[in-house]
């Protein structure tokens, strides 16, 4: 038998007994059997399948428990798009909440309007308030242009701004005319301060202070009578 | 062995089985070709996990193929010009008996040759080579494992050894 093949089935575990004697035989035959023994101290005997699996699941489940994790990191945009779309919004109502509240009126044409404090005021003609509903606890404040009547709530005061100055008043009824050379507040009940040109000056009932072209008076005056416009 | 049919690698026994039974081979086919030097064992379970997270797309019948393929690219990621050694169980002077140091002496000279022998065989000799002669492998079943015809596997095995004996012997 040719020795390639002889060899080939030695290394196969074919050979039967009389290819085995010829197989002997070969001067290569002792060099080739101590090959093929110490072929196996190559083997790596620690290779234990359990352990590896065992670490291997380790592994999996090392990382399965870092998945949140990873879920967390993708939430953090989503989060950022959220808190852009809150504030997007807040920005966008903000206006409403701190918005003024604007009451004009034209020519003969009068309104009538509560403030939060259930404070009224009449408007006459070509006139207008401007105040804030969302700050009137902290700084209860109308700023008017033109003639209108108040009626404060007993025990509430309200500041009253107009190009004349900031005028105080609480649980008083009068009437402000605000005009462009012409200033003019009647007190019909209680007390109106009001300060100009660093002075403060009081008003009291049935009292009316003016500013014309500069001069102020200061007169009694009959208030029974509501003027015209704001009756009824 | 592994049953193909309606059954998912997902399946925690699923994977189970095919890690028993495939993560030993996988294990010697890298040390054979590549050596202990890149950590094998290590490159075993980096092919597992990529098994797993693959695990909807691969079927059983493929898991064997996909995981050499890729435990074999992972050694080749690495494998530069490395050169390629396989350690061995060292020669334990036996108590009981009076081997002489001169024998234990001859005996490590050889393994230290035996050792250089096998990395200078090509990769695909002494995969071959050693499934044979360690794993007891017939050329059959190796050439099914690798894929290559029977003949191809004797050619290996057959020229691994000679160029073996030529090495060690210095002839």
């Amino acid at each position: 038998m040719k020795k390639e093949i002889l060899i080939q089935k030695w290394l196969d575990g074919e050979l039967n007994d009389a290819e085995f004697k010829e197989f002997k035989a070969l001067p290569e035959y002792e060099s080739y059997t101590k090959i093929s023994e110490k072929a196996i101290l190559f083997e790596d005997t620690s290779y234990d399948v359990d352990f590896e699996f065992d670490k291997l699941k380790t592994i999996i489940k090392d990382r399965q428990l870092e998945t949140p994790v990873k879920t967390i990191n993708w939430m953090q945009p989503l989060m950022r798009i959220a808190a852009i779309f809150i504030i997007a919004l807040a920005v966008y109502y903000a206006p409403i909440y701190g918005e003024t509240t604007i009451v004009k009126t034209l020519a003969s044409n009068t309104k009538s309007i509560e403030l939060p404090d259930n404070s009224k005021i009449k408007l006459n003609t070509t006139s207008a308030i401007k105040y804030k509903k969302s700050n009137w606890e902290n700084a209860p404040k109308v700023s008017l242009v033109g003639e209108a009547l108040f009626n404060i709530e007993k025990g509430s005061s309200v500041n009253v701004v107009t190009w004349l100055g900031d005028m105080t008043m609480s649980g008083s009824k009068f009437k402000v005319i605000q005009r462009a050379d012409y200033f003019e507040v009647v007190c019909y009940e209680g007390i109106v301060t009001l300060i100009y040109k660093d002075k403060e000056i009081t008003i009291t009932t049935d009292k009316s202070f003016k500013i014309v072209d500069g001069e102020t008076f200061e007169e009694k005056m009959n208030t029974s009578d509501l003027p015209t416009w704001a009756k009824g | 062995m592994i049953k193909a049919l309606n059954t998912n690698i997902c399946e925690e026994h699923v994977f189970s089985n095919i890690f028993k039974t495939l993560s030993k081979d996988v294990h010697n086919f890298l040390r054979y070709k590549y050596g202990d030097g890149l950590n094998p064992k290590d490159k075993v379970q980096e092919a597992f996990i990529k098994l797993w997270d693959n695990c909807k797309n691969i079927s059983p019948e493929k898991a064997k193929s996909f995981l050499f393929t890729t435990a074999n690219n992972m050694m080749l990621n690495e494998v530069k010009h490395q050169k390629v050694v396989l350690r061995h169980q060292q020669i334990k002077p036996k108590s009981y008996t009076n081997e002489n140091p001169e024998f234990l002496m001859e005996e490590s000279e050889y393994m230290k040759k035996y050792q250089r022998a096998l990395a200078k065989l090509t990769e695909a000799q002494r995969v071959a080579f050693l499934m044979n002669r360690i794993e007891g492998k017939k050329h059959k079943e190796i050439a099914e494992e690798l894929g290559i015809s029977r003949k191809g596997v004797e050619k290996r095995i057959y020229g691994a050894l000679n160029k073996l004996r030529k090495e060690i012997d210095g002839i």
